[in-house]
């Protein structure tokens, strides 16, 4: 095949024709295939962490911890829940700029920091969620290799979000670098 | 503009989404993913579109920056359509679907910002449209544009 008929081939090609009705309900946020889900996962967590923020004073004595403990646990739980809602604000504006170049630069930017917030606030949650459980403990040789066996879950944890955004930013990269002059 | 005139601009034009979901993905659940998506994109960017530029051309802006920029879902998946297209001119005929299939055959193996520029040219943009779309010169998308047809020729040889 040559390209004037490869040109054709791509003038005359299309798809399922959607009628006006069905192109309305894309327009709606309720419907984004990917928004979706991201809302989903956020109404989860905004919902549990809050659950937790009005329960875990009585239940797991906040009152007999230091002021600095409670403190960060708050502020971590409000990171996490701020880190969520700019995901999905992200997710929402994928567009930033006048042309390809321009819009994907900016997009990169955002999702750099994203990337960040997401990881940092992972890891301040557990931190000082294991900071709040093990304020008041007298520790014992057993209770030490507990705690260390859980810590080990931050570095796991890193890895993972390290290895999906690390993948997600190069895709963008490489895409901006496809239109580097 | 209006919700209503959105919606029959997009009606009209829906041909230049379909060849990008075709294009950027691989199966009919990821392709009505991204259709879905680009349609949202093109709404939520429909107010600032100052009409400076071709409705086509602005189009295909927000559709190729929605492709390159919107993350896929990991699982794969094989979905089946519940409906039949809305027009039998849809359905091309099976000459035109074969070469089609090569077309995509060959597009396929481009990367991403290759696949754009090459389909902006497919729709017969001037090379100052394509800069305009894409970012890069005018100078620019000709050595793209030499490199990309280049490689095509390559990729159909083998």
């Amino acid at each position: 095949m040559e390209l004037d008929q490869f040109k054709s081939a791509w003038q005359g090609m299309g798809g399922e024709h959607k009628n006006t009705a069905a192109l309305k309900k894309m327009l709606s946020e309720n419907k984004h295939p990917v928004l979706k889900g991201i809302r989903l996962q956020m109404i989860i967590e905004i919902t549990a962490w809050t659950f937790f923020l009005f329960v875990y004073y009585d239940m797991f004595d906040g009152d007999r911890r230091p002021f600095y403990v409670n403190a960060l646990l708050v502020a971590a739980v409000i990171l996490l829940v701020m880190h969520s809602v700019m995901g999905y604000l992200s997710a929402k504006n994928i567009v930033n700029g006048n042309d390809l170049k321009q819009s994907l630069l900016n997009y990169l930017s955002k999702v750099k920091i994203y990337a960040l917030v997401s990881v940092v606030s992972r890891v301040c949650v557990v931190i000082c969620v294991l900071v709040f459980f093990i304020a008041t403990i007298h520790f014992t040789p057993a209770k030490y290799l507990l705690l260390a066996g859980i810590l080990l879950i931050i570095p796991l944890q890193v890895f993972l979000l390290v290895r999906i955004w690390g993948s997600r930013i190069k895709k963008i990269r490489a895409a901006i670098n496809g239109l580097e002059e | 503009m209006s919700e209503k005139q959105f919606l029959t601009l997009i009606d009209q034009h829906q041909g230049i989404i379909h060849k990008i979901c075709r294009l950027y993905r691989d199966t009919t659940e990821d392709r009505e993913d991204l259709f879905q998506e680009i349609i949202f994109q093109l709404w939520q960017s429909f107010p600032a579109f100052e009409g400076k530029s071709k409705i086509t051309s602005w189009m295909y802006r927000i559709a190729l920056n929605t492709a390159l920029a919107s993350f896929r879902k990991k699982i794969p998946a094989i979905a089946y359509t519940a409906t039949l297209p809305d027009y039998a001119e849809d359905l091309p005929n099976e000459q035109q679907a074969m070469q089609q299939e090569k077309l995509l055959e060959v597009l396929k193996k481009l990367d991403d910002t290759e696949k754009a520029i090459i389909a902006l040219y497919f729709e017969e943009m001037s090379y100052a449209e394509i800069a305009a779309i894409t970012g890069i010169s005018e100078n620019y998308v000709g050595v793209k544009l030499n490199r990309i047809k280049n490689n095509i020729q390559k990729l159909l040889k083998i």
